[in-house]
């Protein structure tokens, strides 16, 4: 085998079914896996934004005491700062392009760092707004004014037995985990291939 | 100065040779290499301002191209009934060269049974890179590259010789 003849035979190829389109626009639409995993991160946010102003609707269908709605309020009120601080890094991950002239290391180490480092926030952002929402439902099924608001006090301020205090935090924790469980597994789901893919690559370059 | 959209589509087209080979090295089935080609040009167009002119354009091209095959790009849908290599070569020109053409496809067909970036680094020393340039086009010392082209060149060798395509 020659190197030189098959160069030759490389150059001397006919390339007349590969054409150079007139226009940019003419391009097919584009299939990056990173593009995919920005598009559905775009996805998410804005699904995440209407369910931020369902929340905020939702005691304008809903008759809930003075205290529970005051209390709803400033759940929903951290729950949607934190979401909105992680928007707007997410934002800024999107927006980011890695520079394709660098060396291929180089591109490979900053798009595996960039990628991990916007799942680690976007998953914090979910686990910890997502705490959030059963302290939220929990006020949203107490509070009612149908409910007798002494009760709901009682809750709020822990004048209630020991059995139901153990009762309520268990029953939160178990939740909390199972959110936790959820979204790892989701993120990994959806995007952990691709890091392993890249992670693999870059192992061979060291090779 | 700030390139036009025509001007560079010049250019690419002067230069497609290399879109062209990095696809075909990557991708057998013709779909997927027409992305590929595809993809390529739209990043080349997306990173057209990153070229200074310090180093050649067809340099340049390559290390867009192949950061786009090996970084960002896999094939995005399963093919049903994969068609053989070599019954899906372009239309033959006019001086075709039956023998040497299968040469090149069984060659093609070799090297994807390498691993993305051993793939790279053959194509570029093929294509007459020096070990320095290969290097940094990487990202890899210029020991390790040489080590690595020794080792890649051997085992092309042997999976041409061990698919009986010796020629």
């Amino acid at each position: 085998m020659n190197f030189e003849d098959i160069k030759q035979q490389m150059n001397s190829q006919n390339m007349d079914d590969q054409v150079i389109p007139n226009h940019i626009s003419e391009l097919k639409k584009t299939q990056l896996p990173i593009q995919k995993i920005r598009r559905n991160i775009k996805t998410e946010l804005l699904t995440q934004i209407v369910i931020i102003l369902l929340l905020f609707m939702t005691p304008g269908f809903i008759e809930m005491n003075p205290v529970a709605r005051g209390i709803y309020f400033i759940l929903i009120f951290i729950t949607s700062l934190i979401t909105i601080i992680y928007l707007l890094k997410i934002n800024s991950f999107i927006k980011q392009t890695s520079n394709l002239s660098f060396a291929v290391k180089d591109v490979l180490v900053t798009t595996l760092y960039q990628l991990k480092l916007t799942l680690e926030v976007y998953k914090t952002a979910v686990i910890s707004g997502s705490l959030l929402l059963p302290a939220v439902g929990f006020i949203l099924i107490k509070g009612r004014n149908s409910i007798d608001e002494s009760a709901f006090l009682n809750i709020i301020t822990f004048n209630i037995s020991f059995e139901k205090i153990i009762f309520y935090i268990i029953g939160y924790l178990v939740t909390a985990i199972a959110i936790y469980i959820v979204t790892n597994w989701w993120v990994d789901n959806l995007y952990g291939k691709y890091i392993n893919d890249l992670e693999n690559i870059l192992e061979k370059l060291e090779y | 100065m700030k390139i036009t959209e025509k001007e560079f589509l010049d250019k690419i087209n002067a230069h497609k040779g290399i879109i062209y080979k990095v696809s075909r090295m990557y991708f057998d089935e013709p779909e997927d290499r027409e992305d590929l080609f595809q993809e390529i040009i739209f990043q080349l167009w997306k990173s057209v301002d990153s070229f200074k002119g310090n180093s050649q354009f067809s340099s340049w091209m390559y290390r867009v191209a192949l950061n786009t095959a090996i970084v960002f790009y896999k094939k995005q849908r399963k093919r049903i009934g994969t068609t053989a290599d070599l019954k899906t070569e372009p239309v033959a020109p006019k001086d075709y060269d039956g023998v040497k053409d299968k040469q090149l496809g069984y060659f093609y067909k070799a090297i994807r049974q390498l691993d993305k970036i051993d793939k790279a680094l053959i194509l570029l020393y093929i294509e007459g890179y020096s070990g320095k340039e290969i290097a940094e086009t990487l990202g890899l010392s210029e020991t390790n590259t040489r080590v690595k082209t020794n080792r890649v060149k051997k085992q092309l060798k042997e999976i041409i010789k061990t698919e009986g395509y010796e020629f």
